[in-house]
């Protein structure tokens, strides 16, 4: 496109009746949002296959002497507010509240309900790819 | 001698800054040193807003040709022309014109991303699907504001997927005398989506809603991580050819990350990689905001219509969370519907944060990352549809 191609086709755009304008948009935002829920409603099924092939659901009652140990470790420990709490060692927030997130999320897919809170981190030479990813990097 | 001193005076910079309108440049300054003061005091994408601004700098400096915005606006670019009157921004510039840097950028992406979450609760892929409402309904009103034509509306819509590579990738094919505002408008309202997005969330959920419970992610094994790049890939590129520069890329990077064998390459692709296109990508970018191409009407309209998309997408991907909810009997929480837009990892913290606000000991952002990364593919899948539609 050079510039008197861009000239006459802005004169176009613009010129074009507010109607015609409008019904072209509306055209193109249709057929758009349609093909973006097909694609990733595509990828949704696909991935809903993924799990039927691919995954299969632990079954806990193979294990009962890991579960007695869970239970029992449950029981064994103290309420919440009795456990003596140091400070944590850094005011990263957010960090915290990712690291909790995840042993949260393990925890609760191991069917393992213990109490706890994260109280200190240490950081690591290793570069994993969260650790490319600063606080102020998006996308 | 006096002649000599004069020739001198009249080639600097100060003489030039007060002919033929150069004085513009002096607006251009003011707001390029804006944008540093909110990179490096407010730490808003300062990776991207940094080059940026500096590529403004110094392309604005009157007497400096570092760089041509007339050799790229052309259909067919003269390379020779190029190399031999371009300056260093010209040729770095080729990397955009060719759409080679946002998806290296791409790549570099897919090492860092995680997309766990999203093979555990695939049902994410909609909310990323209706968080890219705001890129069609921005093109809309671009289109029928009257100042642009249906190329610039689409590259203007595209700043709603809040995906800096992709608005770039395809403002650079459908209107590259846009490309300064529009990456300009793109990372900012990124940097602002901590401030722009949580009234909406308040707004569109109720307090129950904020505090609903998400039960755990299942695990993900390492063959269902292996064959996830490869399925997204396929799909895409079936059925939007042109995705595939960007989702290719994308996919292509996470391959590397979690197949296991190619550490050296996915550590690459994290750093090196990314940072180095980053530098290119920013400074050219800044460098197209000319005062000439910079000061105009569409500039200020661009601002608005972004924010506009934006705020747009934030609704979709929200509203989607919502049906989601009440389809499943209640299981999903609306909040993390705000994270279907593509800025990744911060709109997820949002919902995060926000969660937080309603129930400490709610922890939304695993489940709020499914969202997240489905919005990159589904922003790139957007950018396929408006490079591919016949204007």
């Amino acid at each position: 496109m050079n510039i008197a191609n861009y000239r006459s086709l802005l004169d176009a755009a613009t010129s074009m009746p507010m109607g015609e304008r409008l019904l072209y948009g509306l055209q193109v935002f249709i057929i758009g949002m349609c093909t973006v829920f097909v694609v990733l409603a595509i990828l949704w099924g696909v991935m809903a296959l993924f799990k039927l092939f691919f995954y299969s659901i632990p079954n806990k009652s193979k294990d009962p002497q890991k579960n007695n140990v869970n239970v029992k470790k449950v029981e064994n420990v103290p309420p919440l507010e009795e456990i003596p709490l140091a400070a944590p060692i850094s005011n990263d927030t957010q960090l915290i509240a990712v690291i909790t997130a995840a042993i949260a999320a393990y925890n609760e897919s191991c069917g393992n309900a213990l109490p706890f809170r994260v109280v200190s981190y240490r950081r690591t030479a290793g570069a994993g790819g969260w650790n490319g990813t600063s606080d102020d990097t998006t996308i | 001698m006096l002649e000599a001193i004069q020739n001198f005076i009249s080639s600097t910079g100060i003489a030039k800054l007060f002919q033929d309108g150069n004085w513009k440049c002096l607006i251009m300054f003011v707001i390029a040193g804006v944008l540093i003061y909110l990179a490096i005091a407010k730490q808003f994408e300062p990776l991207l807003l940094l080059p940026i601004s500096i590529g403004m700098v110094l392309t604005n400096l009157p007497g400096v040709t570092l760089f041509h915005l007339d050799f790229f606006i052309a259909e067919e670019i003269n390379f020779g022309q190029i190399l031999h009157d371009g300056g260093l921004l010209d040729l770095l510039y080729l990397g955009v014109k060719l759409g080679i840097y946002p998806s290296l950028i791409f790549i570099g992406i897919g090492a860092m991303t995680d997309f766990t979450p999203l093979i555990s609760n695939p049902k994410s892929f909609l909310i990323g699907a209706g968080a890219q409402l705001g890129v069609f309904v921005a093109f809309f009103l671009a289109l029928g504001s009257g100042f642009f034509t249906p190329q610039e509306a689409a590259a203007i819509g595209i700043i709603g997927g809040a995906d800096g590579p992709t608005a770039i990738l395809v403002t650079k094919i459908l209107a590259p005398a846009l490309l300064g505002a529009i990456a300009i408008a793109a990372y900012s309202y990124m940097a602002l989506i901590p401030m722009i997005q949580p009234p909406f969330m308040k707004l569109l959920t109720t307090d129950k809603e904020r505090r609903i419970r998400m039960s755990a992610l299942r695990p993900v094994s390492q063959l269902e991580k292996i064959l996830f790049p490869i399925v997204v890939t396929a799909v895409v590129g079936f059925v939007v050819p042109d995705a595939v520069p960007l989702v290719g890329c994308l996919m292509f990077g996470n391959l590397l990350n979690v197949c296991g064998v190619t550490d050296r390459l996915s550590k690459t692709a994290q750093n090196e990689l990314i940072n180095i296109v980053t530098i290119f990508l920013g400074l050219t970018v800044g460098a197209t905001a000319s005062a000439d191409n910079f000061l105009k009407i569409q500039t200020l309209l661009i601002i608005v219509c972004g924010l506009v998309a934006f705020m747009i997408s934030t609704v979709g991907g929200l509203i989607t969370a919502k049906i989601m909810n009440v389809l499943s009997g209640g299981k999903i929480n609306p909040l993390i519907g705000s994270a279907g837009v593509s800025a990744v990892p911060m709109a997820a913290r949002v919902s995060q944060k926000v969660g937080q606000e309603y129930d400490p000991s709610n922890f939304l952002l695993m489940h709020a990352m499914g969202p997240n990364v489905a919005g990159v593919i589904g922003s790139a899948v957007a950018a396929g549809v408006f490079l591919s539609w016949n204007w």
